[in-house]
């Protein structure tokens, strides 16, 4: 490694806890923070109905100014701002998990076509059974995300090792299928029905409800610290498999249950704002230049970025060319794939791992 | 039998609304997703709806943001109701805002052609009380009385749209009345979509507004009819789309493709003069089906229809509306 | 059954030529079958009369003559077109997994079209093949930089890598378009999502000519194409100029594939997957695996069609949903199979 890094050292009193944090990563944690909220109040002081920036901060203390205005704060942008953040963190940990199991650093959600099973078991439950009630939705995108990895992995499994890009060209394939069976899914189905589905698959937050947010909000609470716990266990495999079994390291579980966290995160957001893609590959790594730290915290900060990441391209995508609204996966594809293709070409060698 | 299920339902919209005819507030309106109490008459109105603008503008409102009268129209309302129109309101176009609607401080939501959901539906009722459609219906399938008679209820006008509703049954029954030899004749009404030929069957509104005039849709559309209200019939077919009077839909953009389509000169209403091209403020008008269009309607499509059905050839090609 | 003794073995010359006759005579079943079968139940009979003995004032004859048979003449053209391109593709970068769609040029044809139409506003005729052909060639080039940056140079993975990132990158500058300018774009609309239906056969007049050209062209280069893929020193050493040929090849591929786009918008993973079933055939000598192609691409695409139009009736599936669902599986197993 380089040179010593500062770090910060907190003991408990019993010694039950001991952490040794990077100060550089506490520094970039922080301002991350402090972005992501700066986004979040620029967020929630843009849009149609003119609000001015202290009337947004005042409705946000409480001070009511008038119905109307905290309407417009607490009930049509927060719902936004906050989906969007949640959203941005759920893909950017999807990818960083997804990228650590399968030691794949261009891995991410709609790579392998987790996003785009999501989003056909979406369609179908709206297009075939329109009976069903929405609070359906994540778990039939969850089934159709956890098919498509389990796919994923029998294809993967071929001889040892192999390169990284082969995996991901596995996954647009695989990707590209089932995009071709949505369509197909869309042309059969009831005209009405298929609209609905075809605006939901244009990803947009702009529909974002508080309901949307709960759900969000309990999966993430529930999978963010799993997905922690877990990694801490994980983080012994990066010494090599023959070193993390002799350390009692169940590393079979261990992997699966890492990707079906990753698949878990990227499904429920899928299923809430539609497929976004590019997110859960850039975040990890932005995250790694910006500060190298353990993998709890690398992983914080993942969420952060991704966050950061997705709730400016709403913002832009909302404002930009107002009154037209640009979707948010848009964005993120535009400004994804030159980024993809940056670490494409500094990526280390194809050679297997 | 629509005019007999029309009439029925106005008077049973008459009974249930005998209370109110007083115009009392508040009002009651009960909806696919609740109950709206409207506690005083409203001042300031809000449409969603498609076509919202007419019906209000007949009940003498202007409201305050309406959605466009149709795709990229030049101005808020269609030429004949320019003279009704008594302020500025806000036009908008495609998905719906609440924070737009919101800013036009509306006292009263009207969503009755307008594909609201329930989130969306939350969303407008914290701005006021939202109008929505009854139950069991689908999004756009409230028939155009029960809509202006919603409508009027909410803003206080329901006896002015009663008297309208009126009297625009009683000129269909008179249109009816003076041509007995349209009743049975076969009308088609549609539009080139991509090569095919999209036929608006049974269930849709303009095939029901020829219905008001005797006329019906082919069996052989009917047999195919499902529960979308157009069919897409592949241009090899005729059989569906070959009825006494065809009303090609498409207005001046696809007057071009229309007289191309490798069908046409194989339809009966083809070799008769059954033809007729509706230009783009025809097709709005029938499409919107508000107060305010209907009569305008009627009135230049009787001619029209005088012209085609007569199984004589010399038809105009394209009506001009005055 | 063909024999591969070594890896630049030819295949015997009378195996290869009987190929032919059987393979043009399933090439015109399928034809016949394409203009058979349709919304309307025609009898065999009638189909032949139509094309023989054409009634104007009989709307069966109409329906054989001015709307099946276009789009059958389409599918022959845009099938064969496609299945040459890519044979040649797979020969030129020694590359199995090469393909018009995956390696961007047919992403970027569509890309170059909706920026002339809907930006620039250019709607004429026949501006458009030659609009198609620029952006083909910038996609291609753009690609083909990109994968020789990525460490290890363009390998078949990383060109692969790299053209799928470029398609990503000019869809989403596509839909944003279509997002900015909802008026043209509402006829592009259509086009854009690939396939043969209603499409503009007037166009033909002014892709004809390219297309033939570039069909002989690649025909009459192919037997080079078995020299360049043992190598580019090799070949030299054979007295073949390879800088001149490949220039040559890349216009024969750009002019197919944009001319394809031009017709019927972007269709996928038929380049891909019939030189890999041709091959099966008649080996790995290209001399013959690029006419072999041309034909069973047409074939291909007559079946696929025909499919599409038959499968659920009375809707019609899209043809480029079909190709991407029969090739995207295909496509996967190749890149299993690689080993690097």
């Amino acid at each position: 490694m380089s040179a010593p890094a500062h770090h910060w050292v907190f003991r408990s009193k019993s010694e039950g806890i001991a952490l040794r944090l990077p100060v550089r990563a506490l520094v970039a944690l922080a301002l991350l923070t402090l972005v992501l909220l700066l986004t979040c109040c620029v967020s929630l002081a843009t849009g149609t109905y003119g609000v001015a920036l202290n009337e947004v901060i005042d409705t946000l203390r409480g001070l009511s100014i008038s119905r109307a205005i905290d309407n417009v704060v607490w009930e049509f942008r927060f719902p936004r701002t906050l989906a969007a953040a949640l959203v941005g963190a759920m893909m950017a940990l999807s990818g960083a998990a997804l990228q650590n199991t399968t030691r794949n650093g261009l891995a991410d959600p709609s790579l392998v076509g987790v996003s785009q099973g999501a989003a056909l078991a979406v369609v179908t439950l709206t297009v075939v059974f329109p009976a069903v009630s929405g609070a359906l939705r994540p778990w039939a995108a969850f089934a159709g995300a956890i098919l498509v990895a389990l796919a994923i992995q029998g294809l993967s499994h071929t001889r040892q090792g192999g390169s990284a890009i082969r995996f991901i060209l596995m996954g647009i394939g695989l990707s590209t299928f089932i995009s071709s069976i949505t369509s197909a899914l869309m042309t059969y189905g009831d005209i009405d029905r298929a609209m609905a589905a075809l605006s939901w698959l244009a990803g947009s937050i702009n529909a974002a409800s508080w309901s949307d947010v709960w759900t969000l909000g309990i999966w993430c609470a529930v999978l963010l610290p799993a997905l922690l716990a877990i990694s801490r266990s994980s983080s012994a495999t990066r010494m090599g498999e023959a070193t993390a079994v002799s350390l009692g390291v169940r590393t079979r579980l261990i992997r699966n249950l890492q990707l079906g966290i990753a698949v878990a995160l990227a499904a429920i957001a899928t299923s809430v704002v539609g497929p976004l893609g590019f997110v859960g590959l850039i975040a990890p790594h932005a995250a790694r230049r910006i500060a190298p730290a353990g993998i709890g915290l690398n992983l914080l900060i993942t969420a952060m970025v991704g966050a950061v990441l997705v709730s400016l391209a709403d913002l832009v995508g909302r404002a930009a060319f107002a009154p037209i609204q640009i979707p948010a996966g848009l964005l993120t594809a535009l400004i994804g794939v030159p980024l993809f293709i940056v670490l494409m070409v500094r990526s280390r060698s194809t050679a297997s791992h | 039998m629509s005019f007999r299920s029309s009439l029925l339902t106005a008077l049973l919209a008459f009974a249930m609304a005998t209370p109110a005819l007083a115009q009392e507030f508040p009002v009651t309106i009960e909806h696919k997703f609740g109950t709206t109490v409207i506690e005083t008459k409203p001042e300031r109105v809000a449409s969603l709806d498609y076509g919202g603008i007419g019906n209000l503008l007949k009940l003498g409102v202007t409201p305050v943001i309406v959605r466009e009268w149709r795709d990229k129209f030049p101005s808020t309302t269609p030429p004949w109701g320019k003279s009704l129109l008594a302020g500025e309101p806000v036009v908008f176009a495609g998905d719906i805002d609440p924070e737009l609607v919101a800013s036009t401080n509306p006292d009263v939501i009207i969503a009755l052609a307008s594909g609201i959901d329930e989130d969306l539906y939350a969303k407008l009722s914290l701005i006021a009380p939202v109008v929505a459609i009854p139950s069991g219906l689908g999004d756009y399938e409230l028939p155009w009385d029960q809509r202006a008679l919603i409508a009027a209820r909410a803003i206080g006008a329901e006896a002015e749209a009663q008297r309208q509703i009126d009297a625009i049954h009683a000129r269909f029954a008179e249109v009816r009345e003076n041509h007995p030899e349209w009743a049975g004749k076969t009308a088609v009404v549609g539009r080139i979509v991509e090569g095919e030929f999209s036929a608006f069957n049974k269930l849709d509104i303009r095939a029901k507004f020829l219905n008001e005039f005797g006329f019906v849709t082919p069996t052989a559309l009917d047999d195919i009819t499902e529960t979308a209200f157009f069919n897409l019939v592949s241009p090899e077919l005729i059989e569906p789309i070959d009825a006494d009077v065809l009303v090609w839909y498409g207005g001046s953009a696809a007057l071009q493709e229309s007289l191309d389509y490798p069908a046409r000169p194989f339809l009966k209403a083809s070799a008769n003069g059954g033809e007729i091209f509706l230009t783009d403020e025809h097709l709005a008008a029938i499409a919107r089906q508000e107060l305010l269009s209907i009569p305008v309607a009627v009135d230049f499509l009787v001619p029209l229809l005088e012209a085609a059905a007569d199984g004589d050839p010399a038809t105009p090609i394209e009506g001009a509306l005055q | 059954m063909s024999t591969i003794a070594a890896p630049n073995a030819g295949t015997h010359p009378v195996r290869a030529w009987s190929g032919v006759p059987v393979l043009l005579g399933v090439l015109v079943l399928a034809f016949l079958l394409h203009i058979a079968v349709g919304a309307k139940q025609l009898s065999l009979g009638t189909v032949i009369e139509a094309l023989f003995s054409f009634d104007q004032t009989v709307f069966d004859h109409v329906i054989v003559r001015n709307l099946r048979l276009p789009r059958a003449v389409l599918a022959v053209i845009v099938g064969a077109s496609l299945s040459l391109a890519g044979a040649l593709m797979q020969g030129v970068t020694r590359n199995p997994l090469a393909d018009p769609a995956l390696l961007g040029l047919t992403s970027g044809a569509a890309f170059a079209v909706v920026i002339a139409t809907s930006v620039l506003g250019l709607t004429s005729m026949i501006f458009i093949p030659w609009i198609a052909m620029l952006g083909a060639l910038g996609a291609a080039l753009v690609v083909y930089i990109i994968a020789r940056l990525v460490p290890g140079g363009a390998t078949p993975l990383s060109l692969t890598l790299s053209g799928a990132a470029i398609s990503a990158f000019l869809s989403a500058v596509i839909s944003v378009i279509h997002l900015l300018d909802q008026d043209t774009f509402e006829n592009l609309r259509v086009w854009l999502t690939g396939g043969l239906a209603g499409r503009d056969i007037t166009l033909l007049l002014y892709v004809g000519p390219p297309i033939a050209l570039a069909l002989i062209g690649g025909v009459l280069l192919a037997p080079r194409v078995t020299v360049l893929a043992m190598g580019d020193e090799v070949a030299q050493g054979l007295g073949v100029k390879t800088g001149a040929l490949k220039v040559q090849l890349l216009a024969v591929v750009v002019v197919l594939t944009a001319c394809s786009v031009a017709l019927a918008g972007p269709l996928g993973f038929i380049g891909l997957v019939i030189p890999h079933v041709v091959r099966l055939y008649v080996g790995s000598d290209y001399r013959w695996i690029v006419p072999y192609a041309a034909l069973a691409g047409a074939v291909y695409l007559l079946g696929v069609d025909t499919i599409a139009r038959i499968a659920i009736p009375p809707r019609e599936i899209s043809t480029g949903i079909i190709t991407a669902m029969i090739g995207a599986p295909l496509f996967v197993q190749l890149v299993r199979r690689r080993t690097r």
